[in-house]
């Protein structure tokens, strides 16, 4: 009988093991069952996302009370969902980066305006940082929605495979909007970030003295020398959040001295790949800047244009580490930029050589 | 008992096993908690003297914080960075 019985139970899970292999390969339950399982997945990684939106809006508003603007949530929102960008042609590439500087200034125009408005007269360090603070809320909704968008339109055609990819990368995205939300904190309290160690760079080989002037809106212009050179010092005006214009302000000093520059030397924060420390300094030939063309590309035809060599020298970061404080390995590091940059200097300009340093990046915190 | 039966028992009792440990190892695995303290570095621009102390509220590199203790020189916050201790 016990043996009949146990040859039933495996007869019974043999039609069992048929029946879960042909519901496996033959069917799309499976697929089903799975698009349910990541779209959960999804959900719960966006009520955090949306509890970093709320924090980051909380922390907006409060920043602008404490600066005294009235009715400030009504600032964010007339913010948040305006000042886009429509990408300029690039179907037809003669004068682009004309036109996209064009429309970069015009946003950023708009945007300024729209704060001075509500700000009324206050400090312009004050007023770039409340700029930061809403363009980095307004990042927060965007990603936001924009994995709301995904999530909806994979579960409107079940579409499991966008569903699964999201589900994959809500990690990465969770990880860029915790940086995003954390960034408030340094830029309501003009703390240096990741990306400001191209700015401290400069402030370094500028022996912490004041700008000889301003060369262009919100980018000085500091003169110095070094070991018999002549060093011309370019970075954003700080210590609010800003990023100036450092491919403009490099060309009109060069037009100014008329040419004759030894040597252009860019300093930068660079995303690390994941194999890569942070705080690795490297060296290399071009303009070292993240920008969508303008100021790089500005940088460039200056320099092509009186031959001048162009070295950059570079810290890298994680993305997240670029929005973050600026943590001791990174302070580290920038003084280890800082020796390259000499390093380059005694070694590639003779003495009595004109040499220009740009550092850039975003200068909060760094006057 | 039959030993196909104990076989697919075993089988299935691994397969749960192997399904369930990361998803275990991972739970018992919590990160070390961190403390972090703001830090501001001083330097004297004339003897290139330096100091350490905690962040002051209003602090911002180039900002001059006084003079130094040896020459007398313009002190000025070369530095804001943050400093993190492991705890536990």
């Amino acid at each position: 009988m016990l043996v009949e019985g146990g040859n039933n139970i495996v007869s019974y899970l043999i039609v069992l093991l048929f029946l879960a292999s042909f519901i496996m390969n033959f069917t799309d339950i499976p697929q089903r069952i799975q698009l349910q399982r990541y779209s959960s997945f999804v959900r719960r990684k966006i009520y955090q996302l949306e509890e970093l939106e709320v924090d980051a809006r909380r922390k907006a508003v409060s920043y602008m009370s404490s600066l005294g603007v009235s009715e400030p949530a009504k600032v964010l929102e007339g913010f948040i969902n305006n000042f886009f960008l429509i990408r300029p042609v690039e179907l037809e590439p003669t004068d682009i980066i004309r036109r996209y500087k064009h429309l970069i200034r015009t946003r950023e125009s708009s945007v300024r305006d729209y704060v001075r408005a509500v700000l009324g007269r206050v400090e312009r360090s004050v007023q770039h940082s409340v700029e930061t603070v809403l363009e980095v809320v307004g990042v927060i909704r965007l990603i936001n929605k924009l994995v709301r968008h995904y999530l909806e339109l994979g579960l409107k055609y079940n579409n499991w495979i966008l569903v699964m990819q999201l589900a994959i990368q809500m990690p990465e995205i969770v990880e860029l909007t915790k940086a995003y939300a954390n960034s408030l904190n340094a830029f309501t309290s003009g703390l240096p970030i990741g990306d400001s160690v191209g700015p401290l760079v400069a402030k370094i080989i500028s022996n912490w003295g004041e700008p000889s002037r301003e060369v262009i809106e919100g980018t000085d212009l500091y003169e110095v020398e070094v070991e018999g050179r002549k060093v011309y010092v370019i970075k954003a005006s700080g210590p609010g959040s800003n990023v100036g214009w450092p491919g403009e302000a490099l060309e009109r000093v060069i037009e100014e001295i008329g040419g004759p520059v030894d040597r252009i030397i860019t300093v930068d924060a660079a995303l690390k790949l994941e194999s890569e420390e942070t705080g690795d300094v490297a060296y290399g030939t071009g303009a070292a800047i993240g920008d969508i063309g303008p100021e790089k590309i500005a940088m460039e035809r200056v320099a092509s244009k009186y031959s001048i060599p162009l070295d950059a020298v570079v810290v890298k970061m994680s993305e997240v580490e670029a929005l973050s404080p600026l943590s001791r390995k990174l302070y580290e590091a920038t003084v280890r930029a800082y020796e390259e940059v000499l390093r380059i200097i005694r070694e590639k300009v003779k003495e009595g050589g004109r040499v220009i340093v740009i550092g850039v990046g975003n200068t909060v915190g760094v006057r | 008992m039959d030993p196909l039966l104990v076989g697919l028992l075993i089988l299935s009792v691994l397969l749960l096993i192997t399904t369930l440990l990361p998803w275990l190892v991972a739970s018992t695995r919590k990160p070390r908690p961190i403390r972090e303290e703001l830090i501001s570095v001083l330097r004297c621009i004339r003897c290139g003297y330096e100091e350490v102390r905690k962040y002051d509220k209003g602090d911002y590199v180039g900002k001059p914080v006084g003079t130094c203790p040896k020459d007398g020189g313009k002190v000025v916050v070369k530095a804001i960075y943050v400093e993190s201790f492991p705890q536990g």
